[in-house]
């Protein structure tokens, strides 16, 4: 079996003079896809990455890049491992 | 399928969904793959989102018994596919580690005791106390010594249920939702302009808008997936406008045309400065005014909602006053005449060509603007007020309850309007906006409940904070709190909050799903079913009724809140909880239990167990042995139906995507009071604001007055706290999400750097925030996505082990009773 893989679809709108950079700074995003995008600063982009805490960190990045105005999650599914049961808790959380 | 991977269709199908969730076309590719693409064996089901009132549908996909995924729903209206992260991590809310699974008891040598430790104990010990409790409580002091504390998170049947069982069953209207935190300030305003609660307009005034002010909100991290509708439009539509209002810059600033900082408070002073420009150049629809609007001057010095003997609060002429007089709009426009643009400017701190620019947004007749607020308005010692404001400006120019056209109040839990509001769990409300105080209304109620006349009390119960003084203060005894937090929730805990929980006179009980800090503050501890462990139904802000199936067993021991109470009601008998002289007169309701003469009414009870969805579980109507949600539903709608607040039939929620009441003959309603939109619009009028007995809305003249508390030299900083996108409210859920933990594990005082630097604070630094009232420990960002002006700092109360509640002020909105988290006065130290 090969390890795991957490593939997500992100729609991330952009401001349309701020495209090109945005797009730059997508793709130095370990395990990021430029799928889609439009002069009217619509972007489709996939992530490939190890695990779940990573989809979160890369969307965090991306929100916060110079001229993105929103990113959502739309789709993601896990690939390679067996069926994993949600992960719980971390013991020192109260 | 050679050359093609397994990966490769994974993201051929991401891509996909991500396009039909923006709209745009499906790269072939990706089409062709999707087509050969079958790679589950999961259960999707729909379910509403259990995080904000947005009200996303998500798709939940189960296996084995477990919630194994979950993805925004292509097929609604509301999020087209799309998923907040929060949304995202939906399904592992269930699944931590510490998830209660039987009732816990303080007890000392086996036996209660409230300075005990917690022990595990059965259902029937756990219900067995608190009955012990009840009665004796409601034997000695009678129905005003018990009080419940609910929640816009419970269904629309919990709700239903708990206020019945509340205010039918132990005649106490001492029920109140946290909803009190969050929406009061917005109902009283709808209450007093429009006669009926929650907004003429719906979400899809986003897509027909030219300009969006957001007056104090965030929803870039608030209300993602609609900031999400609001950014396709602008960026799709150049001439769109987008103007932010707030005491702090926020992540919403970045797609702001026009933004705007302004001093906490004076937004009071924008609104009026606003309507007054309106009426100075020539912008006044006056046809519209003519025919839709009465004008009126409330009272003013109206206090803080502290309590009586608080100097603050005895100096105020009019404390508590929601009285008002009719006046002329030439009256009208002579009370918003002092508010100037430079006034405006001056107060604000706003620059007077931004100020001019928004005014602007709203005179311009061929602009049409949707106005958005949350908690920046209604958690406001005059947020009554703002909300009325907020009207006038659109009264004024008669832009309202048209496509696009819209004063929107956003809300901030799933339910705040589905159960909260629309089924009467506040202390003075019953189902469909009747009121406790109307003996029409009241006996309405019985009719519908088939329960004596007299049995619903007249007087208005306490509301969330007079709730914690009355803990305090030993007159409320037995009190029950579920689905909320309200320990770390609730402002000023360490004078109000914690003292109450802890008085030995009282015996508190916390259902939940989680070790919450409110739990830990309990003498019982009930373990919840929680979202789809049940079936459920939810009401987002927008109007929309939303329902799911259960789709997973709770955990062994743990139950529903609606099992909870219903359960809860066979330990009573009307002989020991009703007067003699109201069973005197109905001696057919002798002898009964509480079940009987509320559940087993004939309407609850109505529908069997053959009627529900065949591939389905359904815990509590296997319990009680009929389909015990469908009858609550359907006779909680009995209180709507012909009153402009009809919902569908109950089955038919199973099939959609949710609908928009009222919905009248099958249809919903999209825009309230327009003609071309509402059935109950009288035939012919264009507008006809019908909450009101002469059809027309109100504007208020109401000026600006003082915060109850601002910084001075002693305590120099303003003090303002709310939410960061990765975590709801008090955290009791996200924070179990490993990924959302993470992301952003602690609060963190937001300050300017140069106040940092002044104070010699560095990035990071760990900090005492202290009030007048307590103190917490935290650490410096100067950085990241909030940022504060000099003079403020912001604090988010998700986290557990900082409890800024502490630190916050109990005063409220004399009108609506809500708390203003947003504003008191701090000191920040070094530690």
């Amino acid at each position: 079996m090969n390890a795991t893989v957490h593939i997500a679809s992100l729609l991330v709108h952009a401001r349309a003079e701020a495209i090109s950079q945005v797009e730059r700074n997508l793709l130095a995003i370990d395990g990021a896809e430029i799928a889609h995008s439009d002069e009217q600063g619509r972007l489709i982009v996939t992530l490939e990455t190890a695990n779940e805490a990573e989809i979160v960190q890369a969307l965090t990045d991306i929100q916060l890049l110079t001229g993105v105005v929103s990113a959502s999650l739309v789709y993601h599914q896990t690939d390679g491992a067996p069926e994993a049961a949600p992960t719980s808790l971390q013991g020192d959380i109260k | 399928m050679s050359g093609i991977s397994r990966r490769d269709v994974i993201k051929a199908q991401a891509v996909a969904a991500a396009a039909a969730a923006a709209g745009l076309p499906v790269p072939a590719a990706a089409q062709n793959l999707v087509t050969q693409a079958n790679l589950t064996d999961l259960k999707w089901s729909k379910a509403a989102c259990r995080f904000c009132g947005t009200g996303c549908s998500i798709m939940v996909a189960t296996k084995a018994g477990r919630v194994v995924a979950t993805h925004g729903d292509a097929e609604a209206e509301v999020n087209r596919g799309l998923n907040c992260v929060k949304g995202y991590f939906l399904s592992k809310i269930m699944y931590g580690k510490d998830r209660l699974t039987t009732p816990l008891l303080r007890k000392k040598n086996g036996k209660f005791d409230k300075d005990g430790d917690f022990e595990p104990v059965s259902w029937d010990e756990a219900f067995d106390i608190m009955a012990e409790k009840w009665k004796a409580t409601l034997k000695a002091k009678g129905p005003k010594a018990v009080g419940m504390f609910g929640s816009g998170q419970w269904t629309v049947w919990e709700g239903y249920a708990a206020s019945k069982l509340m205010k039918a069953g132990f005649r106490s209207n001492n029920i109140d939702p946290n909803a009190r935190h969050c929406m009061a300030s917005a109902v009283v305003g709808f209450i007093r302009a429009f006669g009926i609660d929650e907004p003429m307009g719906c979400y899809d005034d986003f897509e027909n808008a030219d300009a969006f002010v957001l007056w104090g909100s965030n929803m870039a991290e608030m209300h993602p997936i609609l900031w999400t509708r609001i950014a396709d439009r602008r960026l799709s539509h150049p001439h769109v406008k987008v103007a932010v209002l707030s005491t702090f810059e926020h992540r919403s600033f970045d797609l702001a045309d026009i933004p705007g900082v302004f001093v906490p408070q004076t937004d009071l002073i924008i609104a009026n400065y606003i309507a007054n420009h309106i009426i100075q150049s020539g912008a006044v629809n006056e046809d519209f005014v003519s025919k839709h609007v009465n004008f009126r001057k409330g009272a003013q010095d109206i206090g803080y909602g502290l309590r009586p003997e608080n100097p603050l609060e005895a100096a105020a002429a009019n404390a508590g006053s929601g009285d008002s007089e009719p006046m002329t709009l030439e009256d009208f426009a002579e009370f918003v005449k002092p508010y100037t643009l430079d006034y405006a400017a001056e107060k604000s701190g706003v620059s007077k060509e931004r100020l001019q620019q928004i005014a602007e947004l709203y005179a311009d007749p061929d602009t049409k603007v949707m106005s958005l607020w949350t908690m920046g308005v209604n958690q406001h010692t005059r947020g009554v007020w703002m909300n009325n404001l907020i009207y006038n400006i659109h009264l004024l120019t008669g832009k309202i309850a048209q496509p696009g056209n819209s004063p929107f109040s956003l809300t901030g839990q799933p339910s705040a309007c589905g159960t909260a509001r629309e089924v009467g769990t506040f202390a003075h409300r019953l189902p469909a906006d009747l009121l406790v105080a109307n003996p029409e209304h009241r006996a309405t109620a019985e009719k519908i409940w088939k329960l004596p006349s007299g049995t619903v009390p007249e007087w208005i119960g306490a509301h969330a904070v007079l709730q914690n003084r009355k803990l305090k203060d030993g007159e409320i005894n037995c009190y029950w709190v579920q689905v909320n937090n309200n320990m770390q929730a609730a402002p000023n805990m360490m004078e109000e909050g914690l003292p109450g929980y802890r008085n030995p006179e009282n015996f508190i009980v916390v259902s939940d799903a989680y070790p919450t800090v409110t739990a830990e503050a309990a003498d019982l501890v009930l373990p919840t079913a929680m979202w789809v462990e049940k079936e459920g139904a939810y009401g987002n802000a927008e109007r929309r009724t939303q329902f799911w199936h259960q789709l997973v067993d709770a955990p062994e021991g743990a139950m529903s809140d609606l099992w909870q109470l219903v359960e809860f009601s066979k330990r009573f008998t009307t002989d020991e909880v009703w007067p003699p002289e109201l069973l005197a007169d109905n001696p057919d309701y002798r002898g009964k239990t509480l079940y009987e003469v509320l559940f087993e009414n004939g309407n609850v009870n109505a529908f069997s167990n053959s009627e529900r969805a065949e591939d389905y579980a359904n815990r509590e109507a296997d319990e009680f042995g009929f389909y015990i949600q469908k009858g609550l539903f359907e006779e909680y709608a009995q209180f709507g139906r012909g009153h402009g607040h009809d919902l569908a039939d109950f089955d038919t929620y199973h099939q959609v995507r949710g609908l928009r009441w009222p919905v009248v003959d099958g249809k919903e309603t999209r825009w309230r009071y327009n003609g071309k939109y509402d059935p109950y619009v009288k035939e012919g009028a264009e507008f006809d604001f019908y909450g009101k007995p002469d059809g027309r809305a109100v504007a208020f003249a109401l000026p600006f007055e003082p915060p109850a508390e601002s910084p001075d030299e002693e305590y120099p900083f303003w003090l303002s706290t709310g939410r960061v996108l990765e975590h709801w409210h008090s955290g009791s859920m996200t924070q179990r999400v490993p990924e959302l933990y993470k992301a952003v594990p602690d609060a963190l005082c937001f300050m300017h750097p140069d106040d940092a630097e002044a104070l010699g604070l560095r990035r990071g630094a760990e900090v005492r925030i202290k009030s007048r009232r307590g103190e917490i420990l935290t650490r410096v960002e100067t950085r990241g996505r909030n940022k504060p002006p000099k003079g403020l700092i912001f604090v988010p109360w998700f986290d557990a082990r900082q409890l800024i509640n502490k630190v916050t002020l109990d005063a409220t909105d004399p009108l609506s009773k809500q708390t203003d988290f947003k504003k008191c006065a701090v000191r920040v130290e070094a530690v």
